[in-house]
């Protein structure tokens, strides 16, 4: 279905993105092919590069050969190539051109002009297949991110294409969504699709993968079948810089805690408007400088529960006791600080040392502190660069260093290791410890089983509306 | 699947009045233009959106009478949005129609492939403006900054800033994405497009475009034998 024969390329202006190195490969029809490597080793090029992303979008110089169902994807038609490629992306919301699920659904198969009644008996068959019939008149902005995956994969697939790409599919999805996801590309497989997926999380996807190929700096360095990747001890994956179910269990510090709780709240309630409800009288307790992962499925209002202790919703019902006493949100916002998933909402100073000082007074202590801060998470070297023109990775450190810097005594942090390898998602929970040595209460809202082995004192689970003591 | 109506009616709706809102000088044409709109959306069962125009329309009007003369740019501006409200009030009564229909309308009206997939970008973007907007502002509070809900009317120059780099900044990443996207998507495919929505020209539409024509029509020139 795909072969690379001695491909090589590298970016025309960008000589920070590593290229591809005289790569070789086929993936057979109807296989399952995984690219692992740690970040930035070469695998969304690769991906650009089989799906003709590059150098339509991507300018560069290629060598080697492509081939894909028998051509060159560069010399496919927009019609062949929408017939030839379903594509998922790491995040299925910027991919999506309609507002509604029917829509977007349909919108491949209206572009190429088929047939209305043609088009409703596909469209019928996918949703089926997908369990998505429910959901067709829903909007796509108020679907949690497992059913957004599944929406996007349905309209990658409603043409039946050959060759399915995902990239990153399970970055945002709790262990149930994995889980079906998993079935999913099961079915789509047994349709004879083959399917590619470019993943840091690897060992969910043992059920469907035929072979892991390992990239790095942008060479094939290493291919697994399925049974010899199966059998690898942490020790061998933690040397190849990739994730194992067990990483992170060697990391735990447990966190310098002190006596007494500083955020209790009892009861606490919240539903958003002309919706059911999110969070049903939930009691939770947050001791000063511990560490509290928030836990639970899709949809089940993490990210609602983690805005309600910062203040930036307020609950419907319950209380909330800040050091035994009521606190109003309008407080909470004052002495707390949410790191979102995406940095980009919270980055607007011109370099990386004002971003850390926006909005104080600058004095010398204020200054002092931000040196520190840029010295602990590895910012120094960066301290005049813009923070848009830095990497992801490099972003989030920078959220993190000001979050370090302010005198906000919470800090919730969503995702914080979402899309990360098995050692950056290390180097967040190591940064989050010293964010818990600063005697700051870290709450952490995760799928990530290596960062909840690694840092978690406690876990919330919110699908419950329980505390577990960790 | 419910039959929906034809979108080339509003269309033409929406052209007579934007040339018609052009043309007209006095304030008692505009007002009746105004009124006219307001109508047409009734007609259509419109009936949150023909009172929000109304609504809006004497609210702007009672602004301007009251305003001193000292803030003349403020006013100017004023005028602008009373001028284009009859516009945005029949705009409003295409936001319901699915974006694919739209297309859907625009390649029956010969629009170019490009100017197809701008629109489809164009109305992408109006969806997720709003959501983009309210996560930004959750991100400026989320850092502390501007705690209070009058910190943003004190620091005007630092709030635009902490506004519009993040929008651009997400603005560009969003169509990188979505162009991305295209291309597996059959947005440049030379078929010739169709929709999953049957489309209905009704006679009560038809008549009811006709009406709001001559309407127009008798606005401009009511005006005109007026003057």
């Amino acid at each position: 279905m795909v072969k690379l024969e001695h491909l090589s390329f590298h970016y025309e202006d960008e000589e920070n993105i590593c290229g591809i190195h005289d790569v070789s490969f086929h993936l057979p029809k109807g296989s399952c092919t995984v690219l692992c490597g740690t970040s930035g080793c070469g695998k969304t090029t690769l991906l650009r590069l089989i799906s003709g992303l590059i150098p339509t979008f991507f300018a560069g110089e290629i060598k080697g050969k492509i081939e894909v169902n028998g051509k060159n994807p560069l010399e496919m038609s927009s019609d062949e190539r929408a017939l030839t490629y379903g594509m998922v992306f790491q995040d299925p919301r910027s991919q999506f051109f309609m507002p509604r699920v029917l829509n977007e659904i349909a919108f491949s198969g209206e572009n190429l002009g088929i047939e209305r009644m043609q088009l409703l008996h596909k469209i019928e068959v996918i949703t089926r297949q997908l369990g998505l019939s429910d959901l067709m008149d829903r909007d796509l902005s108020r679907l949690s991110s497992g059913q957004k995956q599944k929406v996007a994969i349905a309209a990658a697939c409603l043409l039946n294409p050959p060759l399915l790409i995902l990239d990153e599919p399970t970055a945002n999805l709790d262990y149930e969504s994995t889980r079906s996801l998993i079935e999913i590309l099961t079915e789509i497989k047994k349709n004879g699709t083959t399917i590619l997926i470019s993943e840091h999380r690897l060992h969910c996807l043992l059920p469907i993968t035929d072979r892991y190929i390992y990239l790095k700096q942008g060479s094939l360095a290493k291919c697994w079948s399925k049974s010899d990747f199966e059998k690898m001890t942490l020790e061998e994956t933690e040397k190849y810089g990739l994730r194992h179910p067990d990483s992170g269990k060697n990391l735990f510090i447990p966190s310098c805690r002190d006596k007494g709780d500083l955020l209790v709240g009892k009861a606490v309630g919240f539903h958003y408007a002309h919706q059911c409800l999110v969070l049903n009288k939930l009691d939770f307790s947050l001791g000063k400088g511990s560490v509290v992962a928030v836990v639970g499925k899709n949809g089940k209002g993490k990210t609602t529960f983690g805005k309600i202790l910062c203040g930036l919703l307020k609950q419907k019902s319950g209380k909330i006791l800040y050091r035994d006493k009521p606190i109003s949100a309008a407080k909470r916002c004052r002495n707390s600080y949410f790191v979102m998933q995406d940095a980009d909402y919270q980055l607007y100073a011109e370099s990386v040392g004002n971003e850390l000082v926006l909005g104080k007074k600058v004095t010398e202590a204020i200054k002092e502190k931000a040196y520190a801060a840029m010295a602990l998470f590895d910012l120094t070297n960066l301290k005049d660069r813009h923070p848009a023109s830095l990497s992801g990775g490099e972003k989030q450190r920078v959220t993190l260093a000001a979050a370090y810097c302010s005198d906000a005594e919470i800090i919730v942090m969503d995702e914080p290791t979402s899309g990360l390898d098995a050692i950056n998602a290390k180097r967040v929970a190591k940064f989050i410890q010293l964010l818990s040595n600063a005697n700051k209460t870290v709450v952490v809202i995760t799928h990530d089983e290596l960062l909840l082995r690694a840092v978690s004192d406690s876990i919330i689970l919110i699908n419950e509306n329980r505390l577990l003591e960790g | 699947m419910m039959r929906i109506q034809d979108p080339r009616i509003t269309l033409i709706s929406l052209l007579a009045v934007t040339v018609t809102a052009f043309i007209i000088s006095s304030p008692v044409q505009l007002h009746l233009l105004t009124g006219l709109c307001v109508l047409y959306l009734i007609s259509l069962s419109k009936f949150k959106s023909a009172l929000r125009s109304a609504v809006i329309y004497v609210c702007l009007w009672l602004l301007v009478s009251i305003l001193p003369t000292s803030v003349g740019s403020v006013t100017v501006l004023l005028f602008m949005y009373i001028r284009i409200l009859p516009m945005l009030a029949i705009s409003a009564a295409l936001i319901s129609t699915p974006p694919s229909l739209l297309m859907w309308t625009g390649a029956r009206m010969h629009l170019s492939q490009r100017a197809l997939l701008a629109m489809g970008v164009l109305l992408r973007f109006f969806t997720v403006i709003k959501l983009e907007m309210q996560a930004i502002f959750q991100g400026i509070r989320a850092r502390g900054m501007f705690p209070h809900w009058y910190s943003v009317i004190l620091h005007p120059a630092q709030s635009y800033e902490c506004l519009v780099l993040p929008l651009i900044l997400r603005g560009l990443k969003l169509s990188s994405d979505l162009t991305c996207a295209a291309e597996f998507r059959g947005v440049e495919s030379r078929a010739m497009r169709t929709c999953i929505y049957p489309t209905v020209c009704s006679l009560k539409s038809i008549l009811g475009t006709i009406c709001f024509i001559g309407g127009c029509i008798m606005i401009y020139y009511g005006g005109y034998f007026h003057g």
